[in-house]
């Protein structure tokens, strides 16, 4: 057997498969345990070749973002390894999210731990920043949280890395709720403060126990931001009328719309609204956030373990629907039998060129 | 000089391993192995443009971004597996559709298979589905279908032998950045003027080299810069390094390093010896001047 394929076996041995926990189109999810240690990771199977385009985007993605970055508050991908023709992402085990929190009216959630998931999301979300990537998919669903109460940000399959400031990207991105007005008027060239307007609107969510801005189409979305915060005028946002699906908008007048998150107080009021500025350039970057008031006044923030968590078992978490549905089987039906592989590289020296990933 | 991390720096090989390399214990000799590596680049070029990459334009900035890590990961595939198993004719185009989503400019396979279909079968059907009419798609050529499934393939069994490292430090990019950066005066005029167009010809050029997997991607970029430096300005790599050593922390070099020196005068002295090899362009040899 060549080199490459042996160590894929030898990592594709490491892990015992569990039940199915998810299950998409293209991809299905099962709970697994690392053999050695017994700890519980996600296995997520994707059926690359039942795929028409081959590796998709979105797998692609996430493995190519979780293999470098490495933080507390990001999931771990564990090992990635092939079977057949479906590639295999371990990924940690995360027990539940922070929608679940949200949704579970048994729970009751204080300032407090408000501040603590928002700490744990900025640290996260700073360190990809400095990294050069973007998320471009935060919402509750995507913040899991780990059975010590650590949140970590998850799903990379939208992610993308910025630096060149002249390059275009494409503005479907963001789930609805928690997108920027810049996006939904198809600015091409945005950057990190497209995740920090998100983070500002998970924050009113969780205090708010309901999506702060549920648009049912992007029109809408755009209505209803503008109905809360008022419809953005030339001196609070320069430039807005040149984005390329820039069109005018009834005048809807600035109204205290964060009266409904005072419990957070004064600081985290104004910590909220300055991360929810029109203007992206004045929105607080997520490094300027780390150093607001709001997490150095008391109360302080709660410590993980200690942050409210749904009693119930966890129910499987569903892959999103836009993940791996809708895309076209192949019709040619890859069931070629694979090339005879090459021998391995065998250095004299007895160094062997094989991949370490992470080791 | 940014230290690469684990899945980049493990694609770092030394001149010693290009000596055992999967076609090498085939029985394929080290020249017709980097002449076979060269024309799968090239193909990558051609079915590229032919794909509509870019805008077919082969200057334009993504088509740019696209060509070089696809340049590098045939490069890395070919250190793990045998050219005997895998033609460079499926390889380019699998390389290129990988490059493509990976620098997220993700070409249409169909745009693929057609563009090899008219290089390589000369007669046999492109499949132009009109989008507009789904119900009425054309039937797909045997040709068609055949070099769909084996890209996919070989894309398949590519992102194993790749280890999925697909987070590619981006050579071109690097050179870009740093020219972009350069402080006026601290460089002759034209590099900030032409820098990046006579640097971009040098890079297709060594692309089709294995330095790509061989060099430190900061080394490479700056070595690109010096050797421009030596022929523009008529001067040895000796000078050209001395004469810079305030461009080089734009490309986070550090000249104080006497390995740095030694890596940044090894690279050009290979550029040298590929060329004086007819590997890549002869022309070369007289612009990069020893001592």
């Amino acid at each position: 057997m060549d080199l490459a394929a042996e160590e894929n076996k030898r990592r594709a041995d490491r892990w015992i498969k569990g039940i199915k926990v998810g299950e998409g189109t293209f991809a299905n999810v099962y709970k697994g345990t690392e053999k050695v240690t017994g700890r519980q990771v996600a296995i997520k199977k994707i059926k690359i070749g039942e795929m028409k385009d081959g590796l998709d985007m979105t797998a692609l993605r996430e493995v190519k973002f979780l293999q470098e970055l490495r933080h507390p508050n990001i999931i771990e991908l564990c090992d990635v390894f092939s079977v057949k023709q479906n590639i295999n992402l371990v990924l940690e085990f995360l027990d539940t999210d922070l929608e679940a929190i949200i949704r579970d009216k048994d729970l009751i959630i204080q300032q407090a731990d408000v501040k603590s998931w928002m700490l744990m999301t900025l640290r996260g979300l700073e360190y990809l920043h400095r990294n050069g990537v973007l998320h471009r998919d935060l919402k509750p669903n995507n913040l899991l949280i780990s059975a010590d109460g650590l949140t970590k940000i998850a799903d990379f399959g939208l992610a993308r890395e910025f630096g060149d400031p002249g390059q275009r990207m494409t503005c479907q991105v963001i789930t609805r709720w928690y997108r920027p007005p810049e996006l939904l008027w198809g600015s091409r060239h945005y950057s990190s403060s497209v995740d920090m307007w998100s983070v500002g609107t998970i924050c009113v969510e969780l205090v708010w126990r309901a999506p702060f801005l549920p648009g049912e189409t992007d029109l809408d979305q755009l209505k209803r931001t503008f109905e809360m915060m008022g419809t953005p005028t030339d001196d609070e946002w320069p430039g807005h009328k040149e984005l390329p699906d820039y069109h005018p908008t009834a005048m809807h007048p600035k109204q205290p719309w964060w009266t409904i998150i005072a419990p957070l107080g004064a600081e985290g009021v104004e910590c909220v609204r300055e991360m929810l500025k029109y203007d992206p350039k004045a929105r607080l970057t997520a490094e300027q956030a780390l150093q607001h008031r709001f997490f150095s006044v008391l109360p302080r923030p709660t410590a993980p373990r200690l942050l409210p968590k749904p009693k119930a078992e966890l129910r499987p978490r569903a892959l999103a629907p836009d993940e791996f549905t809708g895309k076209p089987r192949v019709e040619n039906g890859n069931s070629m039998k694979r090339k005879a592989e090459s021998p391995a590289v065998e250095p004299s020296d007895g160094k062997r060129v094989a991949r370490r990933l992470f080791v | 000089m940014k230290d690469l991390g684990p899945a980049e720096s493990q694609w770092l090989f030394t001149d010693a391993d290009l000596d055992r390399t999967p076609s090498r214990l085939d029985g394929i000799t080290s020249e017709d192995e980097l002449r076979r590596r060269k024309k799968a680049i090239e193909y990558v070029r051609s079915i590229g443009l032919r794909a509509g990459l870019g805008g077919r334009e082969a200057n334009s900035p993504s088509a740019r971004g696209v060509m070089a890590p696809a340049a590098m990961l045939v490069h890395r595939f070919y250190m793990r597996r045998s050219l005997k198993d895998f033609p460079e004719e499926l390889v380019a185009p699998a390389m290129l559709f990988l490059a493509s989503k990976i620098a997220e400019d993700s070409l249409k396979l169909r745009y693929i298979v057609n563009a090899c279909l008219s290089k390589w079968e000369p007669g046999a059907l492109p499949w132009e589905p009109d989008p507009n009419n789904k119900d009425t798609y054309p039937p797909q050529s045997l040709e068609y279908k055949r070099w769909e499934r084996e890209i996919l393939i070989v894309e398949e069994l590519a992102l194993e032998a790749l280890c999925f490292d697909m987070a590619i430090i981006n050579h071109w990019t690097i050179f870009r950045r740093a020219i972009l950066n350069l402080n006026g005066e601290a460089v002759p005029k034209w590099m900030k003027v032409n820098g990046l167009e006579l640097g971009w010809g040098l890079f297709n050029v060594i692309a089709q080299t294995p330095l790509v997997v061989t060099t430190h991607p900061h080394i490479l970029a700056f070595g690109v810069f010096v050797i421009l430096l030596a022929a523009m300005d008529d001067m040895s790599i000796s000078s050209a390094i001395k004469s810079n050593s305030e461009a080089s922390s734009a490309f986070t070099v550090d000249l104080n390093d006497e390995t740095t020196v030694e890596q940044i005068k090894h690279f050009c002295a290979r550029v040298r010896a590929y060329s004086s090899m007819d590997l890549i362009d002869q022309g070369l040899v007289d612009l990069i001047r020893d001592e």
